[in-house]
């Protein structure tokens, strides 16, 4: 199930909420969080539930193990068996596909990629590291085990959350009025982020890339590679505000996932910004393992920057799109104080323009899609610099455009936040307060009816007596 | 503020709650006015669908299909569009969306359209002749869903006009014509179609070249040409459609020239198929009122100039544009309102319809449609139909009743016999051929050698019906489109994707 639904919206999470706040006791809430997260998964996913749920049961195990006997042959073998669980899942077909390249004929193995395997493999696996390291306890129960491996509002698209975040919430959660309002306010903000910014602006960037590139001109295929890059922060950054308010709304505090990352002065400071949780995991668990800053850097690098790019997807574009980020990573640390005397604005033009080649790599699975992309980005080939199906696209997409780019800046945060200090006057019995929390639900209210018929419009179907 | 809290969070969740069991308690539509379709059914249950996820992907779309207010929440959609699609300043109303997105947007969703498309279609003069439309043609409503009585309605047509064959003769309730399911979606996925552009009070489709499969289009031509064998001649028409005169200049140049399209795919065709340059034709008249601003086709204008041109490549003597009756349907809204209706912009096109005019026949005709090739059973329809009422918004229609598996029309010409094959472009033209072929068989290749379709051995059937002419007549669309393709290849057993 996606949060985005209307299934999600007025049936799922009404009566996950009711019933959780019905019940009493941390026991019977943790019940009640299990099983709609295992509904919520099965959703999707009605055979690979229990590919979920023995995943759980095998980092469980592997946590008491490690607890009672301090061996790292268990660590490493609860490494390999996640990663190769992992490898099999999303790798075995894309391996088998380029060992069949070099001549050799395996059949290539149909197997679906279970939704959120990526998140919830490296969450079991950090814990059972952490465990090793000794920087958490134990987990004894497998029921608290499972739901934090499976609690729905992070469990298919991160926040990767490390079991040190919220173990202590595992046995104890207050229920703070003040906390469910801010993450319902967070996650209609999520919701609209992805369905008012990130679905429309998909449709404008596929109508583009998708298309005969080369009838197309370099200004359209740029306007489509910009929607693509809001797309995919909003689509996804939208959806960690999601994770948080949910979690908010019951007791976990999940780590910040996006820090507006296009404001970035330089790609070292964006990736600082863009999914923070996957990047300090591989920080945590490759970099700093692998000898960090201290011994060959670059080679550190490389290595993480290729799994970060096969991280996204089991396809050789997601590699080069890793790889591009190695070498501009390496490229200003090397030249860190020359690039210090560019002036700010340029710095941040140049990284928004690095971080949107990007997205290109990011988009084309297919090279010769790609290639012919590129060629027509810097008008090599493509219909001229502009056209007249450009203007149109332009005009259509203004409103969009401009939304998309304040939605991108710290304004919107900047007017909310001094909004709120203006009514943090607790005097008058908080008069003012009660100014600023009925604005923000009236506020919370307006995005949830917005993001209802926006989803309810894409469920328009015209029917057609048109192509023939 | 804590009760605060306790009032707004609690409102909050009643609101999600409550309209949560209002979808479950509702009593759902099954027809979307707004929309012109079905809206999905609630699946059934098995476990195998359940475990392979068809069950919740079908369970999902009937929920948002049926889901409380639903039309009303639509409606706002198309408010919100607004800002979305922007028009654009003052009269502009501009918008290019893909057209892509139309197989996506409802390939396969029609029959309840159809049907309404031909609910309450009145009566028709069948055996039209030099005599207006009979008078005598009452406008009776069979309603659609009432099959028996619409035909019994046509075989009193059938019987009225085999023992008379005069003047204008019957009234008779238009059978119930099909149009064709849409592409298969894996199909249209193949085919780069274009844009759909609106400028103004005008709609049009942008096809965008693709050169390997205009090449196998000419290939199919070819087969076809070679399975007729050395009597038979060939001819092809592939006709431009309004986007190449209507639209700004890099809409219609470059990989989206459709003339450039049309010259490629004719150059690719064996010598000996005879090519009809309806272009220049059009070119000549692009001022006058050849195709629709609301719809995709040509008007019977438009198909007139080709078939001028036609007769010029085929040998015939085209019969003067004045020598025709000429009769109008007025508001006419068409195909690219409908494509369109979701956005902003379709509202001027909906302000400013369309007029269809066309033209009788100057022979006597009659004209039956079949359900296949076998031709048993045969219902009775007009060439062009005079009468119908408002009910039918699709007024194109009235062009041999839209679109057929097989329609035969018998002409009191003395000529040869030609099989046409053709898509909806190809209504608007056949009328015309009544002139010179005495028996004039309308084949509609996507309605054959498909899943649950008729099988068709076009060779086989051309021969048994002893044809001089087979005309293959399409617009640009068709020729970069691979799934057409396939149904040309198949007629003659020639699908090179088995």
């Amino acid at each position: 199930m996606v949060f985005s639904s209307l299934i999600f919206l007025y049936l799922f999470l009404p009566a996950c909420a009711v019933l959780y706040f019905a019940v009493h006791g941390i026991r019977a809430k943790n019940a009640v969080l299990i099983l709609f997260s295992l509904v919520f998964y099965a959703w999707g996913e009605p055979v690979y539930v229990l590919l979920l749920i023995a995943m759980s049961g095998v980092n469980w195990l592997f946590g008491i193990l490690l607890g009672k006997q301090h061996k790292k042959w268990l660590l490493v073998l609860a490494v390999v068996l996640d990663l190769g669980c992992l490898a099999v899942f999303k790798y075995a077909g894309f391996l088998v596909e380029n060992l069949n390249t070099l001549g050799l004929a395996i059949p290539v193995p149909k197997i679906s990629l279970p939704i959120g395997i990526s998140f919830y493999t490296f969450q079991a696996l950090s814990y059972t590291i952490d465990v090793w390291r000794g920087k958490v306890g134990v987990q004894r129960s497998f029921w608290r085990f499972l739901l934090y491996v499976s609690l729905f509002p992070q469990l298919i698209a991160g926040p990767i959350v490390r079991y040190s975040d919220v173990e202590p919430q595992m046995e104890h959660r207050e229920i703070d009025l003040e906390e469910i309002f801010y993450g319902a306010t967070r996650f209609c903000m999520g919701l609209a982020k992805k369905v008012l910014l990130a679905d429309y602006a998909g449709k404008v960037a596929s109508q583009i890339l998708d298309g005969t590139l080369t009838a197309s001109a370099t200004l359209a295929v740029w306007l489509g590679v910009l929607m693509y890059t809001f797309e995919i922060y909003f689509d996804f950054s939208g959806y960690s505000d999601m994770a948080i308010g949910l979690g908010r709304v019951f007791g976990f505090r999940y780590p910040e996932n996006f820090r507006l990352p296009y404001i970035a002065r330089s790609i070292t400071d964006f990736w600082r910004r863009w999914h923070i949780s996957l990047s300090s995991f591989f920080r945590d668990y490759v970099y700093i393992p692998l000898g960090g800053n201290r011994k060959h850097v670059y080679l550190n690098l490389a290595i993480v920057w290729t799994l970060t790019g096969l991280w996204h997807g089991a396809s050789w574009n997601f590699v080069l799109w890793g790889f591009y980020f190695f070498v501009i990573l390496a490229f200003e640390r090397v030249f860190r104080k020359q690039i210090a005397k560019i002036p700010r604005p340029l710095q941040h033009v140049l990284t928004l323009l690095l971080i949107m080649l990007g997205w290109d790599l990011f988009y084309f699975t297919d090279f010769t899609r790609l290639a012919e992309s590129f060629r027509v980005l810097f008008g090599a080939a493509g219909a001229g610099f502009v056209n007249e199906q450009t203007k149109i696209l332009l005009v259509n997409n203004l409103p969009l455009l401009l939304l998309c780019a304040v939605g991108c800046t710290p304004l919107p945060q900047a007017i909310g936040n001094s909004f709120g200090a203006l009514c943090a006057d607790r005097t008058h019995e908080g008069k003012k307060q009660r100014v600023y929390v009925l604005v923000t639900y009236a506020y919370d209210l307006l995005l949830l009816v917005l993001s209802t018929i926006a989803l309810i419009g894409s469920s328009y179907n015209a029917f057609l007596y048109f192509r023939f | 503020m804590k009760k605060l809290y306790i009032a707004l969070l609690g409102s909050f969740l009643l609101l999600l709650f409550g309209f949560g069991a209002a979808s479950l308690l509702d009593t759902d539509a099954t027809v979307s006015k707004v929309e012109n379709r079905d809206l999905a059914a609630k699946p059934e249950f098995t476990v195998a669908s359940l475990l392979d996820g068809t069950y919740i992907s079908k369970l999902e779309s009937y929920y948002t299909d049926t889901f409380p207010l639903r039309e009303q929440l639509l409606k706002a959609n198309r408010a919100m569009n607004h800002f979305y699609y922007y028009a654009g300043a003052g009269d502009d109303n501009l918008l290019i969306i893909g057209s892509t997105s139309g197989a996506e947007n409802g390939g396969e969703s029609l029959s309840a359209v159809q049907k309404a498309a031909q609910g309450g279609t009145s009566a028709a003069s069948s055996g039209g002749t030099e005599t207006a439309p009979s008078s005598s043609a009452a406008s009776s409503s069979a309603s659609s869903a009432d099959k028996p009585a619409a035909s019994s309605a046509a075989s009193s047509a059938a019987a009225s006009s085999a023992a008379a064959s005069s003047a204008a003769s019957s009234a008779a309730a238009e059978p119930t014509v099909e149009e064709p399911p849409l592409d298969n979606p894996d199909e249209s996925a193949a085919t780069q179609a274009g844009n759909v552009i609106v400028v103004g009070n005008r709609a049009m489709e942008i096809p965008t070249a693709d050169d390997e499969i205009i090449a196998r289009y000419a290939q199919a031509v070819n087969n076809l040409a070679a399975a007729m064998g050395s009597g038979v001649r060939t001819i092809s028409l592939i006709t431009p459609n309004g986007g190449e005169f209507y639209s700004p200049e890099s809409m219609h140049t470059g990989l989206h020239s459709q003339k450039d399209m049309i010259d490629r795919c004719y150059a690719d065709m064996d010598a000996d198929i005879l090519k009809v340059d309806a272009y220049t034709a059009l070119r000549e008249h692009v001022n006058d009122y050849i195709y629709f601003r609301t719809d995709h086709h040509w008007t019977a204008l438009g198909a007139y100039y080709a078939y001028t041109m036609f007769c010029k490549t085929a040998g015939f003597e085209a019969v003067p544009l004045e020598k025709f009756q000429k009769g109008t349907y007025e508001n006419f809204v068409g195909s690219m309102y409908t494509f369109t209706s979701g956005y902003p912009q379709s509202e001027t096109l909906k302000e400013n319809p369309d007029t269809l005019d066309y033209y009788l026949p100057i022979v006597e005709t009659h004209a039956k449609y079949y359900a296949d090739a076998t031709l048993t059973n045969g219902v009775p329809i007009s060439v062009v139909y005079t009468k119908l009422d408002d009910s039918v918004s699709n007024k194109y229609l009235c062009f041999i009743g839209g679109d057929n598996p097989v329609c035969v029309i018998d002409t009191a010409a003395d000529g040869p016999v030609c099989i046409v094959l053709k898509e909806s472009y190809g209504n608007a033209f056949v009328p015309f051929l009544t002139s010179h072929y005495s028996r004039i068989i309308v084949i509609d290749p996507r309605e054959f050698n498909r899943d649950g379709k008729p099988s068709l051995d076009l060779k086989a059937f051309a021969k048994e019906q002893g044809i001089d002419d087979l005309i293959v007549i399409n617009y640009p669309y068709m020729i970069n489109s691979t799934g057409y393709i396939r149904w040309l290849n198949r007629l003659v057993g020639m699908d090179e994707t088995e």
